[in-house]
């Protein structure tokens, strides 16, 4: 069995393809989003998702959020006395997720298609793929969120003639795309975004503003709150957020430090704090409108993608650009999941598919670092420029093969530097690897290799040289980037993670409510704190005592006081 | 080797609908990750072939045909004539563009009023900076939504244009607005003056190679995988009559003046262009051929522009040096045949009639106005710096 997995900054899902169509997968505690949180328990157990975003707020130095933005930069992450790499932090997510997905299905799950944004890079897509292997997953398909967002809409319509936009913005990353639906050919015609923007950074804008509005006047500086006292603060703006997509106003309350704060917040203030990361929005729509060859009023409709679209504010936007109103049949946090699930049934070569086919772009531009001859005289060359090989928005499985030459009589090597991006010279786009080859010793100019890039379907780059006088080949290495994993280092930390254990399944809403216990017993005052601290060992005591319909009366009890407490911690005046 | 018309079984006159359908066919039959080479090998096919199609259909709709056909002594290309081709601003297209704007349609959209204001503030002061001026107006308020900064750019077409061409505007709005990628909505607007733009840009990528040869591929290198491609699908694509004359010039300066090395660089390609001009049967060339290599002193303009192209075959030939096309060309005897059966080689193809041509060599005032034309206020500036003679 085949799955989709959205991989998400915040929330992570699982979903598959059954008769036609494509289905969420609910987690242990049978919700559709599980959020992409990791945290070790006390006795040493994973928890992930729920549990784990509690924990954030009472245990914040042994659990991890956030992660998906370092994927592929070798940026370890410490929990407790041990440090992870972003993979492995998301390999524990997938983990969780295959378990929901094998005991909601009944059979071994050990293949997934897995969505990442269009414009992460060849690293970020190398470590998504070790994030699969190190959760027992293959990982042969990656495939770009928003393709996936528009492939759960093109689904429906399979035979119709079509031009749209998915406008997709997810909790880190912000990607449109562009595409082009007739014959049951889905062609996506252009991909554009920006790999650091999304929800998470319109929380960081709230967040600061609380600091230097009402915290400020507290005399509460952000460097003197614990991890904990932090990520309650970032937990209060994001209510806020949300609660201001449904009214105009919203405010609360929050305890901090033995102060009570109120916070405030209306929507022309968020609109004027988010300014500057809206502005960032409009570029990359441009780019694709551009690289597509398509115009707006050509486009039928506008598709929103990511849980950060529900905000009023990023609707107006595009509504206002576009002279319309976005459209979102599906639910946008899901939308993603549901496409990666309508791949993984187009690789299972499902016969309800078998009239439609999805062809991808690149979205960025590679190329290799490349001489220029500056004057007339043989030494008269300057470095440094950039030779794209692959250009952004070319259709995917692609190869493409270049001639390269030496510039000075007798030259031994030739380096082959791999790079990312559009700029002219290579100092301004991304390094992807190096490697050299060994050339024969000839005049400048007489010796050179043939250098070939292949991009496949996945967005996996493989560039190959080959010598024209020897025929000698090599591969570029990619080990020597920090960011990426090597087939040794993937078993070798696997055979490490294995000894970390997941949280056992069945026990994870009783995992999960005490850990809800914990962060409400931290953020409340007073007398509150008593009967809480009450309720809970009863709970525990309950559980102890392993009576199945005991446990879920008690559970209910527990979570009707955790719901009526938070109620009153976070009033909404 | 199987033409793009053979991979997708479709005739070299099928529709773009025909051609959407047929490479829907084989891809469903592909695999792209098993396959990738035939996949590509498809997608190539179907490119290549949608292009041609779309350039077919959308030539057949076009109102005015530009440079393509019989426009022999066209005025088009010389500033100070009128423009033949006259709308006004308030075309018939108009209404049809408002009237997908979903809101209050007020008297003026707010496109509108920003070429009024633009309009205003020019005329009070000529001086003004275009780029900074467009740059300002693209991050306005006013022009936020999609649809009206497009619709600006239609304005702001005929207001670059008409009654005069206003070419350091035209190109910051190159810079501005990337029309040099983006320029369908022009297109659909004012194809006339869309090619205009196009041609401009075409040349000022030319020009331009010189200063900044440096860029990763120079821009000869471009024109000649541009006349490959066309010279391979056996099609004629347009290409501005004022290219193929540089060309020209380009290839009777570097034969006159340095046939050895001129070969030793260049080689096939060197045949493979004058075998395209030759074909175009541009007068020039002929023309040129017979003037012998001292007389060249006398005619400065040609000179310096014949200096300016050195140099630009010098970028060329440099990019060849650290890369060449990707592809093996074709041997030029291959393309022969083929360019005869084009049958549009007719000697009134290019722009400028016989008489203008003579008239061209004898007179420096022409040759100074017709480089004005290819390059515009660029070559005045450089001739004002001293830095030409």
């Amino acid at each position: 069995m085949i799955i989709g997995i959205d991989l998400g900054t915040t929330n992570s899902l699982a979903a598959f393809w059954q008769d036609g169509t494509p289905t969420i997968i609910p987690n242990g505690l049978g919700h559709n989003l599980t959020p992409s949180c990791v945290s070790l328990s006390d006795s040493g157990e994973l928890l992930i998702g729920e549990a784990a975003r509690e924990r954030l707020r009472t245990h914040a130095h042994l659990s991890a959020s956030n992660f998906k933005r370092y994927m592929g930069s070798g940026h370890l992450i410490r929990l407790g006395k041990k440090e992870f790499r972003p993979e492995e932090l998301s390999s524990f997510v997938l983990r969780s997720l295959k378990a929901d997905a094998e005991a909601y299905l009944g059979e071994p799950v050990n293949e997934a298609v897995i969505s990442v944004p269009a414009y992460f890079s060849d690293a970020q897509r190398k470590a998504t793929q070790a994030a699969g292997k190190l959760a027992g997953l293959k990982v042969d398909r990656l495939i770009n969120e928003p393709t996936a967002a528009a492939l759960a809409y093109g689904v429906r319509n399979p035979t119709g003639e079509d031009q749209f936009l998915v406008f997709d913005l997810g909790g880190g990353t912000f990607d449109v795309s562009i595409l082009e639906l007739f014959d049951g050919v889905m062609e996506v015609r252009a991909s554009a975004g920006d790999n650091f923007l999304g929800g998470e950074d319109f929380l960081e804008a709230v967040t600061n503003y609380f600091f230097a509005t009402s915290a400020k006047v507290a005399g509460i500086a952000p460097e003197s709150l614990s991890p904990e006292q932090m990520h309650r603060v970032r937990h209060a703006a994001q209510q806020l957020i949300h609660q201001l997509s449904e009214k105009e106003r919203a405010s609360f309350t929050i305890a901090i430090a033995g102060q009570s704060l109120s916070y405030h917040l209306d929507e022309e203030q968020f609109s004027s704090l988010a300014a500057p990361l809206l502005e960032r929005i409009r570029t990359p729509i441009e780019t694709a409108l551009r690289d597509a060859r398509i115009r707006v009023s050509n486009l039928s409709q506008i598709f929103l993608a990511g849980g950060a679209t529900r905000m009023p504010i990023v609707r107006k936007l595009v509504a206002r650009m576009f002279g319309r109103f976005p459209s979102c049949h599906i639910h946008p946090d899901e939308v993603v999941a549901l496409g990666t699930a309508v791949q993984a049934g187009l690789k299972m070569g499902d016969a309800a598919l078998e009239e439609m086919v999805m062809t991808d772009v690149c979205p960025y531009s590679l190329g290799i670092k490349t001489s220029q001859r500056v004057g007339p005289n043989i030494g008269d060359y300057i470095d440094g420029f950039y030779l794209p090989i692959l250009e952004r928005n070319t259709v995917v499985p692609f190869s493409r093969s270049q001639d390269i030459f030496t510039v000075s009589d007798n030259q031994k090597r030739l380096a082959i530097e791999v790079f990312q991006g559009e700029a002219r010279l290579v100092k301004d786009n991304i390094p992807l690897g190096r490697f050299e080859v060994e050339v024969p010793q000839r005049l400048a100019g007489q010796a050179g290799a043939n250098v070939r890039f292949t991009y496949d379907a996945s967005g996996i780059l493989e560039v190959e040289a080959t010598v024209h006088q020897t025929e000698l080949k090599r591969r570029l290495v990619i080990q020597e980037n920090p960011g990426v994993l090597s087939d040794e280092e993937i078993d070798q930390r696997l055979k490490d993670l294995n000894k970390i254990k997941l949280h056992p399944r069945d026990d994870i809403r009783n995992v999960t409510l005490l850990a809800r216990a914990d962060r409400v017993y931290a953020e409340i005052l007073g007398p509150l704190r008593s009967s809480l601290s009450a309720a809970v060992a009863h709970f525990q005591g309950t559980l102890e005592r392993q009576q199945p319909d005991e446990i879920t009366i008690a559970r209910e009890k527990l979570k009707e006081l955790l719901d009526s407490m938070e109620q009153e911690s976070f009033i909404t005046r | 080797m199987n033409s793009i018309y053979d991979i997708l079984s479709v005739s070299p006159a099928a529709s773009l609908r025909e051609i959407k359908k047929a490479y829907a066919v084989l891809l469903k039959k592909c695999d792209q990750e098993c396959e990738p080479e035939r996949f590509q090998a498809i997608r190539q096919a179907y490119e290549q072939a949608s292009v041609l199609a779309r350039q077919r259909e959308s030539a057949e709709e076009l109102p005015i045909s530009t440079f393509h056909e019989g426009n022999t002594g066209s005025t088009e290309e010389w500033p100070g004539f009128t423009d033949q081709y006259v709308f006004s601003i308030k075309g018939g297209k108009e209404a049809s563009l408002i009237g997908e704007d979903q809101h209050a349609v007020p008297a003026l959209c707010p496109a509108e009023e920003v070429i009024k204001e633009l309009e205003a503030h020019y005329k009070s002061d000529p001086h003004w900076h275009p780029v900074e001026s467009l740059q300002g107006y693209a991050s306005s308020d006013k022009l936020f939504a999609l649809q009206e900064r497009e619709r600006f750019e239609q304005l702001l077409l005929v207001w670059i244009f008409e009654p005069s061409l206003k070419i350091d505007w035209l190109d910051a709005a190159t810079q501005c607005f990337a029309w040099d990628t983006a320029n369908r909505h022009l297109f659909e607007w004012r194809p006339d003056l869309a090619w205009r733009v196009k041609r401009h840009i075409e040349l000022l990528h030319l020009i331009e190679a010189v200063p900044e040869m440096a860029h990763g591929i120079t821009d000869g290198q471009y024109y000649y995988e541009l006349l490959a491609e066309r010279e391979l699908q056996g099609i004629v694509l347009p290409i501005p009559p004022s290219v193929l004359d540089r060309l020209a010039r380009l290839l009777v300066n570097l034969d006159a003046t340095h046939p050895e090395e001129a070969r030793e660089r260049f080689g096939d390609q060197l045949i493979y262009w004058k075998r395209i001009v030759d074909n175009e049967r541009i007068q020039l060339v002929q023309a040129r051929t017979t003037v012998p290599e001292k007389k060249q002193k006398s005619f400065p303009f040609v000179s310096l522009v014949w200096l300016l192209l050195v140099i630009i075959q010098m970028a060329v030939s440099n990019v060849g040096s650290s890369s060449l096309p990707p592809e093996p060309l074709p041997r030029p005897a291959q393309f022969a045949p083929k360019i005869q059966t084009t049958g549009s080689a007719e000697p009134g193809k290019c722009a400028y009639s016989d008489d203008q041509l003579r008239q061209i060599l004898k007179d420096p005032k022409s040759q100074a106005r017709l480089l004005y034309a290819l390059c515009g206020e660029r070559i005045s500036q450089l001739i004002l710096r001293g830095e030409a003679y």
